[in-house]
């Protein structure tokens, strides 16, 4: 029991120093000039670890190396994707929607905390003032 | 402004979903930014909801929210959007109404001219 217990322990702090290493959070997305946000996300993510059982903990860590050298890994199961037929027709509907992520935008109105946009305001997809002068689109994709 | 334009498949799709229905919470940056950085670990249940759990979002609205498909439509709206504009492949970049090339001496000139 007790040696259970000591490696439960030992693998909670093996997390720890991965996450601190870098290996689950998101280092890159910051400069050195966001120290205090990177330091607030460390403790962050070790608060959440330690919340997690010692085994999730432990399986975490295995992610941890996974993410670092393991293969892409597929969706298991993604819940949504586009279907360009099943797109086509609902364009009504869409615009419905359209209206609600605007909506939505004012809600998630703030300034961005972290990297590279850091203190510039944004809400939703728009950083800076969508109604300015000069627009910057950019479309793109993941993958 | 970032506007999707899936191209590359489910996963461009499934990608876009969820960095909207991030933004529903106000993290739409963050997972923009690591699904930019290719984070493979965020196209299984378990990697995203570390992440997300990592930004402060709430993994379980954000997960009905995918399974819904809520955010499909502003997805959808976007990449018709594109489609409309002409948009040849990604990155696309406009300068208001101009395409230009995809690099910072292209974009300052364009955002330069426009200013005048």
């Amino acid at each position: 029991m007790k040696l259970s217990l000591f490696l439960a322990v030992l693998l909670i702090g093996a997390g720890l120093l991965f996450s601190s290493c870098g290996s689950g959070g998101a280092p890159e997305l910051e400069d050195a000039s966001t120290g205090t946000v990177r330091s607030e996300r460390v403790e962050r993510e070790a608060s959440i670890m330690q919340q997690q059982q010692p085994e999730q903990a432990a399986a975490q860590v295995g992610d941890g190396e996974q993410q670092e050298d393991g293969p892409a890994q597929p969706a298991a199961d993604p819940p949504a994707r586009g279907n360009g037929d099943a797109r086509s027709g609902d364009s009504a509907e869409q615009a419905d929607q359209v209206g609600d992520g605007e909506q939505q935008a004012a809600v998630s109105a703030g300034v961005i905390d972290f990297g590279h946009r850091q203190g510039l305001p944004f809400a939703r997809n728009v950083v800076g003032d969508p109604n300015a002068p000069v627009v910057i689109v950019e479309y793109s994709d993941f993958q | 402004m970032f506007r999707h334009f899936p191209i590359r498949g489910d996963a461009s799709w499934y990608a876009a979903v969820v960095v909207e229905c991030a933004a529903e919470q106000g993290g739409f940056w963050p997972l923009h930014d690591r699904f930019m950085a290719g984070d493979q670990t965020l196209f299984s249940e378990a990697g995203l909801r570390r992440q997300v759990a990592f930004e402060g979002l709430e993994f379980d609205q954000l997960w009905q929210c995918v399974a819904q498909g809520r955010t499909l439509p502003l997805v959808t709206a976007a990449r018709d959007e594109g489609t409309e504009r002409g948009v040849p492949g990604t990155p696309t970049v406009f300068v208001n109404d101009e395409r230009v090339e995809p690099t910072f001496e292209a974009i300052e000139q364009a955002v330069r001219r426009a200013a005048e």
